[in-house]
């Protein structure tokens, strides 16, 4: 196991730059996955605004039903009418609506006459049009019922119009996956695992085959009485135990950010899977980057034009949905676009069933066939520069 | 004899690097392989130690034929590389283990291995340092280290001293003659006639994969018409007398220039005495006198061509 225990005091070389790798990933993942995900996006709550409403038609009942509407739909807070305290309060935003009901506005909207509530708000303020949506959705009620509904008394239509205002569209988000997930810190976590594992991998891998490959040593290596059978069980060896350990960590760390949300989700498994299918992948990559290149130069080159440009090809930094189509089609020749695809095909489940997990399965499926024909062209190579 | 190799051919497409080459190594000798550049000394040792595939022949080691999988004739074979073939990412003792435990299994055994060879080539106070830090005759030592530390019974040194300043040069020299009086038998290869002629027992002379000559430096020092060079330091001697001089008997050839007398002799005996006698019969007045006896280089000029070649 001489080459096995090589392998990893040769890696202590290559690992300030995987360290790297690891915490620039962590670092962009979290930042990301902590700044892109709303946390609303699961349900539905109206928006309330601040309000102030002064009622100077004190007495009438429809005007009553106005303010209490208001006062109910909306977060009001309570001000005497004083000019110069309404203009503080609106000036300090502590109110961005004022509403006044003009005295006699009741009895002019039920003969009908031209009547409005004055308003002041906070200039270009969005959320005042909900307030004034609001305003004419309760008065369009009460002029339908006066006019349609027979109702001649202030009280009874004030009552009338509140009752009909009870009733509420029920808002559910039919596209927010049933495990809760879809926008969780874990799913961008999980996507932009793709392009640490692949950097971290591809440096570690290819620096050992680098320095194992060097014509000098490989050919002093071949003097020794080990077979080149073992020789390459032991490397290989090594490439396993280093890419699970990269795998293992990142997924670690992954538990360690979102435990409690990941767990709870019931999808964990799925992510390692997948996670675990493209670690393969990228240890088949780092194999085909170190039999083919010869300086560290050139090494670090691939690493970044292959991990980079795989990521942003792949909608690894960018969002699938939003690439273009051609973009996506020369992708699909890339294993990225598969990671990513099953990554977002779990991250969307609703239900467990062999027929939602059956795509997902297939991407994974496919990473695996990537891994494989990388793997026999990297052999492929390194049988011809022996044969040379 | 512990290698045999005969009638060797290899080829690289149309050029012939061997041909028809055979060498015999008797246990516990030094031999020397010595030859121009391109000779087909590193073909040789890669053919002997199975890292080439060769057209034809027969190569022997420990009495059995060497392939790539005779692991127990390679178990006893150490091997140093014309180039320095180590891990630049391990520490110089951890190098040594590397290679050392790729033939000695037992960690104790092979810790104890790795610090004699370490103290062996001088390079105790360096072991903790990785091979980016040596400079170029420390990273020769560690070639070395790293091809001796099981104590092989053969060791083949590919040019193990190009580019050695000559204190690490002379340390290697020694540390490969303890290694011989250990019992170790070396094929060595250089460049350095005066390596060659100071350490081996055996020197096999060869150019384009052929065997020029083959013996003892004695052997092969009487193989040319060379003999000794006697040169005097002199005032105005005249034409007439350079004549005489090479007149006298085994002079092959005498020159005078800058004052200074040269005489090259085929061989013979006295020479040094009938030159001296010579002079005072003529009285002659002479400055000091210098006698070389011929070197290796010039047995490997004449045999080579005396041309130099890339």
């Amino acid at each position: 196991m001489q080459v096995f225990r090589a392998y990893f005091k040769v890696m202590r070389a290559s690992a300030g730059g995987i360290a790297i790798y690891l915490v620039v990933f962590l670092g962009l993942s979290v930042m990301f996955s902590s700044a892109g995900s709303p946390r609303t996006m699961g349900d539905f709550t109206q928006t309330k605004t601040p309000i102030a409403v002064i009622n100077r038609d004190k007495d009438a009942p429809l005007a009553q039903g106005l303010a209490s509407y208001l006062a109910e739909t909306n977060n009001a807070i309570p001000y005497p009418d004083d000019a110069e305290k309404l203009q503080d309060a609106l000036f300090f935003r502590n109110v961005e609506y004022i509403a006044i009901i003009p005295d006699g506005f009741s009895a002019d909207f039920m003969a009908g006459r031209r009547c409005a509530v004055q308003k002041v708000i906070v200039p270009d303020s969005v959320s005042s049009r909900y307030v004034d949506m609001r305003i004419d959705k309760y008065l369009n009620t009460a002029r339908l019922r006066l006019q349609y509904g027979g109702e001649e008394s202030q009280a009874r239509l004030a009552a009338a119009a509140r009752a009909d205002l009870e009733f509420e569209t029920p808002v559910a988000i039919e596209s927010a996956s049933a495990f809760g997930s879809s926008t969780q810190g874990f799913v961008y976590y999980y996507r932009y695992f793709a392009f640490a594992v692949l950097a971290m991998i591809m440096m570690g891998v290819s620096s050992i085959m680098m320095a194992f490959n060097k014509p000098d040593l490989y050919r002093r290596n071949l003097c020794a009485p080990i077979p080149a059978r073992s020789m390459s069980l032991q490397l290989a060896a090594g490439h396993g135990v280093f890419a699970l350990g990269c795998w293992a960590l990142l997924v670690s760390a992954s538990s360690a950010l979102y435990g409690k949300s990941l767990l709870s989700s019931g999808l964990m498994w799925l992510y390692c899977l997948n996670s675990l299918a493209f670690t393969m992948v990228s240890t088949s990559i780092g194999f085909l980057v170190g039999s083919s290149v010869r300086s560290h130069g050139a090494q670090a080159g691939a690493v970044n034009v292959i991990a980079n440009g795989m990521s942003f090809l792949c909608g690894v930094f960018v969002p699938q949905s939003i690439m273009s189509k051609p973009v996506l089609a020369f992708a699909r020749f890339l294993p990225a676009y598969w990671y990513v695809r099953a990554n977002d095909a779990i991250s969307a489940l609703s239900r467990l069933t062999a027929s939602t997990l059956r795509p997902i399965y297939g991407h994974i499926l496919i990473q695996l066939l990537f891994a494989i024909a990388i793997f026999a062209t990297a052999l492929l190579l390194v049988k011809e520069r022996q044969a040379a | 004899m512990l290698v045999r190799v005969e009638n060797l051919v290899k080829r690289y497409g149309n050029l012939l690097a061997l041909d028809h080459f055979s060498l015999e190594v008797a246990e516990g000798e030094i031999l020397g392989l010595l030859g121009p550049n391109g000779s087909g000394k590193t073909t040789t040792i890669n053919c002997i130690l199975s890292l080439l595939k060769y057209d034809k022949g027969v190569v022997e080691v420990f009495g059995k034929p060497m392939t790539p999988d005779a692991y127990d004739s390679k178990r006893n074979i150490g091997i140093v590389m014309q180039n320095v073939a180590v891990f630049q990412e391990l520490r110089v003792d951890e190098n040594i283990d590397y290679f050392c435990g790729m033939y000695v299994n037992d960690p104790k055994t092979r810790r104890r291995l790795v610090d004699e060879a370490i103290e062996f080539v001088g390079l105790g106070e360096f072991r903790k340092f990785t091979p980016r830090k040596l400079s170029g005759g420390l990273l020769r030592r560690l070639n070395i280290a790293c091809g001796i530390a099981h104590k092989p019974r053969l060791l083949i040194l590919d040019e193990p001293t190009v580019a050695v300043d000559p204190q690490s040069r002379n340390k290697i020299l020694e540390g490969i003659r303890e290694l011989n009086r250990q019992g170790t038998t070396v094929i060595y290869t250089s460049h350095y006639m005066e390596e060659v002629d100071h350490l081996c027992t055996r020197i096999v002379i060869m150019d384009k994969g052929r065997t020029l000559a083959t013996g003892t430096k004695e052997e092969l020092k009487s193989m040319i018409n060379d003999g000794e060079t006697i040169s005097v330091e002199l005032y105005m001697l005249q034409p007439d007398d350079v004549s005489q001089i090479r007149q006298l008997p085994h002079v092959a050839r005498a020159d005078y220039a800058e004052n200074r007398l040269s005489v090259h002799y085929d061989g013979g005996q006295h020479n040094l005495l009938n030159l001296l006698d010579y002079l005072k019969s003529r009285d002659l007045l002479f400055g000091r006198v210098f006698s070389e006896q011929p070197t290796l280089n010039d047995v490997f000029l004449e045999i080579t061509g005396r041309q130099l070649r890339d």
